[in-house]
């Protein structure tokens, strides 16, 4: 049964929205506003799943990213192989580090034609570590990415987000029914990458 | 719904019936066991 209690938010959730641009202003990332309904998402017994909604300004000509994670933590998955070249079984079990509970991509463009690539599940690709499995060739990393995408914890989407011409924009990420009950702040988290995109995050 | 075909039907019918509910089932769990699954990884429970 699930947590019946109110939490602030999903999943240890960092929704980070993400703006690229080739030639933005320095001072992009402080122009840009967001506000993000629902700020709590009751997890009760009838839960399944919901749809965040995410709006803001941002300065035209941006490409919007947005992207919901959860808590990076271990993982221990059960690893199939056959049984006397035959029966498909559980063998062995394989251990992961750094492994993200959600991980939710949305772009307005896919993110190879807008140099967002790391920012999809590439990243996920590329923090997690393997600690220990069988000794096979198995692409651990792209089984548990294909696993949680079938139960809908993973997800990298272009679409679902409007981008009007000056710079308003939409986002609707539908959040899976899996998600763990958590809390979370929000934060704004503004840099700039080596492309010289200007990038905010949410937190 | 089970009382209502259970009237319906005769004794021998349902007894098929059900022989054929069991090898469905088998059927399913066999295929299981022979094809390749999408996905080589599955959580493990009872941690």
């Amino acid at each position: 049964m699930r947590c019946a209690t109110i939490m602030q938010f999903v999943a240890a959730a960092a929704l980070a929205v993400t703006l690229c641009a080739a030639s933005l202003p320095a001072h992009a990332a402080e122009s840009v506003e967001l506000s993000v309904k629902p700020a709590d998402i009751n997890i009760s017994a009838s839960y399944r799943g919901t749809v965040m909604h995410v709006e803001g300004l941002a300065p035209t000509g941006s490409e919007i990213v947005a992207r919901f994670t959860g808590a990076a933590a271990d993982l221990a998955l059960r690893q199939k192989g056959k049984v006397f070249g035959l029966l498909w079984m559980n063998l062995g079990t394989v251990h992961l580090h750094n492994v993200p509970s959600v991980f939710l991509v949305a772009s307005s463009r896919p993110l190879d034609q807008i140099n967002g690539s790391e920012l999809g599940l590439a990243a996920v690709r590329g923090s997690m570590q393997v600690l220990e499995q069988k000794p096979d060739s198995l692409d651990v990393p792209a089984e548990l990415i294909k696993l949680k995408q079938q139960d809908g914890l993973y997800r990298e989407s272009a679409g679902g987000i409007t981008v009007a011409d000056n710079g308003s924009f939409a986002v609707n990420l539908p959040i899976p029914s899996r998600c763990r009950p958590a809390r979370t702040r929000l934060r704004y988290l503004p840099c700039a990458t080596a492309a010289s995109a200007a990038v905010l995050r949410l937190r | 719904m089970g009382t209502h075909l259970g009237r319906k039907l005769k004794a021998d019918q349902l007894k098929i019936l059900l022989a054929t509910l069991v090898l469905v089932v088998m059927g399913k769990i066999l295929y299981d066991l022979l094809a390749r699954p999408d996905v080589l990884l599955a959580y493990a429970g009872g941690h």
